[in-house]
């Protein structure tokens, strides 16, 4: 069975080959074998879902016979963790890849794409999935057999038993391996040089896809370290999880820059760099994440993943670069800025600012590598690196995100800017001043201000939208609605401006005025944080066969008055040698109660806590459904020729 | 429009972006090393905030309640060895035999004081035997 695995693998990467070249050969006008680099592609979806289908059933068979299910699943485990081993290691990650990208592109054909383009994304595509199916044939072969079978497998790490693992390795993954499609619309346009709308609109389509994804996979991601004790917080600046900011910030930066292309036609070469960016960042997250290069001190070099990815991102790189020179002169701006004061500005200003955030993540992502590659000795930069360098820059960039939707297209007059700005502008001044009261932190305020100021402009714009319609006789209910769905790119995408404030509302209140305490108590003590007492009741085990879990009950005051029972617990698992923490959280509007059981000594008699108060959490999620939301109503067709979005 | 004005406003970006950059790396870099390398450039290192990385021995892991401190070895594969005192909340990621990053301060006269520990996200793992 797991034969057949492999071999529909290796049948894969030669029909991948040949699709490749019918593909280039295709191109110079000979339809007969377009049409077989069509079919190939079809193939393709074919052959990695069967691959996949066997891989699954592998897992659910328990065949130990195979070394990567051997090594991600056991005996006893639930059906959905059993097969989360899918995605848990290299191998499967990799051919979840493949199987999204040939679902991806199954998808581009079915849309019909333009027919001058369809051999260079057919190109494009084959040429990536050669790649990922050259990696799982040579040093990352999920169907890797042990001499013998074994009785049961190692399982899966219990810190991923939770249902973020479900969602969010896969939605990151398919966002990275989606954005493969733009890319090929990109190289498409150089290749034949039909450089305007053809290739943007359907790129910019396929590029909010994949944006979903990677945005979904960061939001999730962000919610399981937060849930999940382990990986500090819901962000703590580390490689693996830049790598998958990266892609998303440029890739913001391309569709908010698409659109002044589609309107003014300008900034196509601008737009070409982003995508190429993007693409190659989505690989290079790929690598960071399944290599462990970065975790571990011994830079690149320590699996054998390393050399491969690099050599592949660096064709990724060159390829598009030397076709984008070819192509320069045909590239000329239709059009120039026409004042410093406009919209196209406002947009080319936010661009700048996404692009300066992901470079300097990727400056202090990789800077133990540059350092050691250029001095010889390895410098690492912290987490405040981040905060400092990157809070300050989405600062701007949140006032920005205010300031644009009211700055007219080519020429806005100051006075009616101001007038525009008047009413969003007290909104900020008025929440400053009320807040001047309880903080004196000039960072948080000016955070906070930008983000009134923000959704006053979003809910003032809607208003001025439903009143219009309201005057045309529409109750207000139905007005809003159809609003809404009468220019849903629009719209939507002022519903993920909305989730973006809340998520940066959630950031700023919890890294301003966090609170911690932390103390060891005998049972019947208390201690004090905030203006809660948590008081220690005592300890209770419950053993099963596999796992043991050890919970404290503290009783919660809230100013004295009893608030419930919080329960932190901490989990030992039989087979695994160190617990797995269950922090306790109680989430409220304004803040959440964070707890975590710290550990026991050894006669149970003293038990030591940790607690924090996270202020304004609960908006992060929130803003990360919004996101979701406005993201799926943007992308959701058009019956017809679309409005040009705003 | 005048290409100038764009020509500035870019400027001011990029020297706003470079500036920004300075102040945070001056603010956090820090040298990380392996134990080999601690070993050589010691007596230099002494006081001052580096970080390192290496795997936690076996057998060393201590944990007080009382002072909420966890005290542990990082080893490598040679015999190199350095002791760790670390107070805060311990990831659970960390284990004995598995690789840890700590930052903090180097003394050569007593145990390396740790603020941050980061246990390296276990996409594998290995059963007691």
């Amino acid at each position: 069975m797991a034969d057949l695995g492999y071999f529909s693998l290796a049948l894969a990467l030669v029909v991948a080959l040949f699709t490749l070249l019918a593909a280039l050969l295709g191109a110079r006008g000979r339809p007969e074998l377009v049409a077989a680099a069509r079919n190939g592609t079809f193939a393709l979806l074919g052959l990695t879902s069967l691959a996949s289908a066997v891989l699954a059933y592998a897992f659910i068979s328990h065949d130990f016979s195979l070394e990567y299910v051997a090594a991600y699943s056991a005996r006893g485990m639930s059906t959905f963790y059993t097969l989360a081993g899918l995605w848990a290691g290299n191998e499967g990650s990799l051919l979840l890849w493949s199987w999204v990208l040939a679902l991806m592109a199954a998808v581009v054909l079915w849309q019909k794409p333009r027919r001058d383009f369809l051999p260079y994304i057919l190109a494009v595509v084959a040429a990536n999935q050669a790649f990922f199916l050259l990696l799982m044939l040579s040093v990352a072969n999920p169907f890797e057999r042990l001499p013998f079978a074994l009785a049961d497998g190692r399982g899966l790490n219990p810190l991923l038993e939770n249902p973020g693992m479900l969602f969010h390795p896969t939605t990151l993954l398919a966002g990275y391996s989606a954005f493969t499609i733009p890319f090929a619309f990109a190289v498409a346009a150089l290749a034949t040089g039909q450089l305007g709308e053809e290739w943007l609109r359907p790129a910019r389509r396929y590029a909010l896809v994949a944006w979903l994804f990677l945005g979904v996979g960061n939001i999730l991601g962000a919610w399981w370290a937060y849930v999940e004790l382990g990986w500090g917080g819901y962000w703590a600046w580390d490689a693996v999880e830049n790598a998958g900011l990266m892609p998303w910030l440029t890739g913001t930066a391309f569709l908010h820059s698409a659109i002044i292309q589609r309107r003014r036609g300008m900034l196509k070469v601008w737009n070409m760099v982003l995508i190429i960016v993007t693409f190659n960042l989505c690989l290079f997250g790929t690598f960071l994440t399944r290599s462990g290069v970065v975790s571990s001190i011994h830079t690149f070099g320590i699996s054998s993943l390393g050399p491969l990815f690099l050599g592949f991102i660096f064709l990724s790189l060159l390829v598009p670069v030397i076709l984008l020179y070819w192509r320069l002169p045909s590239l000329r701006s239709e059009d120039r800025l026409d004042s410093l004061v406009s919209r196209e500005s406002s947009f080319l200003l936010n661009n700048l600012l996404l692009v300066a955030i992901a470079f300097a993540t990727f400056l202090g992502t990789m800077y133990p590598a540059i350092s050691e590659a250029v001095g010889g000795v390895r410098v690492t930069v912290g987490p405040s690196f981040f905060n400092q360098v990157n809070g300050s820059l989405f600062l701007v960039f949140i006032l920005l995100m205010g300031i644009c939707p009211l700055v007219g297209w080519r020429r806005a007059t100051p006075r009616n800017l101001l007038r525009r700005l008047l009413i969003p502008a007290t909104a900020a001044a008025l929440v400053v001043v009320l807040l001047i009261i309880w903080t004196r932190t000039w960072y948080a305020l000016v955070g906070f201000g930008a983000c009134a100021f923000v959704l006053a402009t979003i809910l003032l714009e809607w208003f001025r939208g439903v009143r219009a319609r309201h005057r045309k006789g529409e109750n207000y209910f139905t007005a809003f609605f159809r609003l809404l769905w009468g220019n849903r790119p629009r719209y939507g995408g002022y519903i993920v401006h909305a989730g973006i404030i809340l998520i940066a509302l959630a950031v700023i209140g919890s890294s301003f005025y966090k609170v911690e305490a932390e103390d060891s108590l005998n049972v019947g003590e208390s201690f004090q944080i905030g203006k809660y007492t948590l008081q220690y009741e005592g300890m209770s085990t419950s053993p099963t066969a596999k796992k043991e879990v050890v919970s404290a009950t503290l009783q919660v005051l809230n100013n004295g008055k009893p608030a419930g029972i919080m329960a932190p617990a901490k989990t030992f698992h039989v087979n695994y040698d160190s617990p797995v923490s269950e922090v306790a959280i109680r989430t409220g509007p304004l803040e959440d109660l964070y707890v975590i059981f710290l550990g026991s000594d050894q006669i149970g008699g003293l038990a030591a806590f940790k607690a924090y108060i996270n202020p304004l959490m609960v908006w992060m999620w929130i803003g990360g459904f919004l996101f979701l939301l406005g993201s799926v109503i943007a992308i959701w067709p058009e019956r017809r020729r679309a409005p040009v979005p705003a | 429009m005048k290409k100038w004005k764009y020509i500035l406003g870019g400027l001011i970006v990029f020297a706003a972006l470079g500036f920004l950059l300075y102040r945070g790396f001056q603010g956090s870099a820090v040298y990380y090393y392996t134990l080999p390398e601690l070993r050589q450039n010691g007596t230099d290192l002494d006081g001052s905030r580096i970080r390192v990385a290496g795997n936690v021995g076996t057998q060393t892991i201590s944990w007080d309640a009382r002072t909420r401190t966890t005290s542990f070895t990082i080893v490598d594969g040679e015999d190199h060895s350095l002791q760790v005192v670390y107070v805060g909340v311990v990831p659970d990621a960390f284990k004995a035999g598995g690789e840890v990053v700590v930052e903090g301060k180097y003394s050569i006269s007593g145990p390396f004081e740790a603020d941050q520990l980061i246990a390296k996200c276990p996409t594998r793992y290995v059963p007691k035997l």
